[in-house]
């Protein structure tokens, strides 16, 4: 990939900022982000108003889980390596990159913020620390401490097109099982067409909806199955998710989603459908497509939620709200509700398939993390932050609402939320949102 | 990735910083109980076995863990029995007693 070049202009000034530009591979990850990380860095005023509406913070109140003192971290090293005045002091009065000189802090310490946005909700200057943490987290994958199982995701993105690794053998095999599956419980032949070229949709639900849990994927093949959808998915570009964004290397962000981008043009689909990963998601929308990475993208982009709200809303899915009768609450999952404004969607879609849904309390766009954000529930290392301190919040809202089962649109959301009411003992059920349309709709 | 040696079932093991085997070829019986032991199982009983074999045979014809719902089909247990079996759940107990390597991705 190539950087972007920028215009350095001639004359002592264009010196100095080429002597900034190429001095060092930490001020290149510092420059290469939008502009908007260096207002973040430039205007933060450390008033502390993020600290009492993070869920790290909430969960252990002290110095070192407050959010402006984790992005200070970085803040340091932004004003010791890229403002004139930080370059001055430093070259009379050396300090460290890092507290203590301790690299492996730092990088814990990166991986103790969910990069879930509540700050920039809140903040009197719409600080988003995420975006900061995120920057930080790519100084650690670029000095090689990214947790091994992060990383080993992101290489296995690249080597087989999934976070888990599977060929092409094991993903026909789930998807022949899934098939199987849909005959026994509705007595059709519903098939998940797979590679057909010129076919309308292509659907791209996460990996982990196709090689760990099967109800998604079930339910949306039953809706396309009764619309008549004209659908497909790859066999190779199943996986839309993506560990680049949550790992902060942006290299791999952009190849991860160039990966199916790439397939569903060769298919020459009309209309990506993505499944329930806020973050492949708002790679794909956001970032992707709006930013134009790779120029004007031939096809639509929409996520399964808005794709099966509409359809409820148009009338023509039917839903029996009765073959979920327990109490149902939603999760908002960070991604999709802070960072693509996704939230009334899905909220629809379960009031049309449950007999009795409640809100979760504070609900929306200004949700509580459920500990697990920006790829820690993908950590085993840090099970014991997760359940005690980042999940606290979390596990305490679960058990002032009734609900029997708590839905939620992420798969990371979801391995999290299980593990809060195993470790707090609270007989709860997690599932996803399109699990309960596989349970509710009707085929005629 | 630096990884510990451990003596698992009388062998030399490498494991992971999360107590995944890294030679998946030493799995045998013995590695399973020693690995059972660590997450709280004193003893393998025939259901836990049923559930560690299917999932073994599954990985080593696929190279990657079944399908939950499978997993409940084919062993006749639904998925609150395999946590009273595994307490650490299908994957950080069921897959790691059955040798797995450390699964990766968001589940």
């Amino acid at each position: 990939m190539e950087r972007e070049k920028k215009y350095i202009p001639p004359g002592l000034a264009g010196t100095y900022m080429r002597r900034i530009a190429e001095s060092d591979p930490f001020v290149r990850e510092i420059q290469d982000e939008p502009s908007a990380l260096r207002l973040y860095m430039d205007t933060c005023t450390k008033c502390g108003v993020c600290a009492q509406e993070c869920p790290v913070y909430y969960g252990q109140p002290d110095k070192r889980m407050h959010p402006v003192e984790r992005s200070r971290q970085v803040i340091r090293l932004y004003k010791k390596y890229t403002t004139f005045w930080g370059r001055f002091w430093n070259a009379i009065f050396p300090k460290p990159d890092f507290e203590n000189n301790d690299a492996e802090l730092f990088a814990e310490r990166m991986y103790e913020c969910l990069t879930c946005r509540r700050c920039a909700a809140f903040c009197p200057v719409g600080i988003d620390h995420s975006v900061i943490s995120r920057v930080g987290r790519s100084l650690v994958d670029l000095m090689g401490l990214t947790p091994p199982s992060l990383a080993q995701g992101t290489h296995n993105s690249f080597e087989t097109g999934n976070l888990e690794g599977a060929s092409v053998e094991a993903f026909l095999d789930a998807i022949q099982f899934i098939e199987e599956e849909l005959k026994e419980e509705t007595g059709r032949d519903i098939a998940i067409p797979l590679d057909r070229e010129g076919a309308e949709i292509f659907f791209l639900p996460p990996s982990g909806d196709v090689l760990v849990y099967a109800e998604n994927l079930m339910g949306m093949a039953k809706i396309f199955h009764a619309i008549g959808a004209d659908w497909t998915m790859s066999s190779r570009a199943y996986d839309g998710s993506n560990f680049g964004f949550t790992t902060g290397n942006n290299f791999s962000m952009k190849y991860e989603n160039k990966h199916y981008i790439d397939a569903c043009e060769k298919l020459g689909c009309k209309l990506m459908v993505m499944g329930e990963c806020g973050h492949a998601y708002r790679v794909m929308k956001f970032m992707a497509s709006e930013g134009q990475w790779w120029g004007t993208l031939p096809f639509e982009i929409t996520s399964g939620f808005e794709y099966t709200a509409q359809l409820i809303r148009t009338g023509k899915l039917k839903l029996d709200p009765g073959k979920n009768p327990d109490v149902v609450t939603y999760h908002d999952a960070c991604q999709f509700a802070a960072g693509c404004g996704i939230v009334e969607e899905p909220r629809e879609i379960l009031k049309a398939t449950c007999a009795d849904y409640r809100e979760m309390p504070d609900g929306g766009y200004t949700q509580w993390c459920c500990g697990g954000g920006g790829g820690l529930s993908a950590l085993r290392s840090v099970r014991a932050f997760r359940m005690e301190i980042s999940g606290k919040k979390k596990a305490e809202q679960m058990r002032e609402t009734d609900a029997k089962i708590v839905s939620t649109s992420c798969l990371q959301c979801r391995t999290q939320l299980k593990e809060i009411a195993r470790h707090h003992k609270m007989p709860l059920q997690i599932t996803g949102v399109h699990e309960l349309v596989n349970n509710a709709i009707v085929l005629e | 990735m630096a990884y510990e040696i451990v003596t698992l079932g009388g062998k030399e093991i490498e494991v992971d910083e999360d107590g995944f085997i890294q030679q998946p070829a030493l799995w045998d019986e013995d590695v399973a109980r020693d690995l059972a032991q660590q997450d709280g199982i004193e003893e393998m009983t025939a259901d836990h076995w049923q559930v560690v074999y299917y999932i073994r045979n599954y990985w080593l014809k696929f190279e990657i863990a079944p399908l939950i719902r499978r997993l409940c089909k084919e062993t006749e247990k639904d998925i609150d029995t395999i946590y009273d079996l595994f307490s650490a759940g299908p994957a950080d107990g069921a897959c790691k007693i059955a040798g797995l390597p450390t699964p990766t991705g968001c589940t």
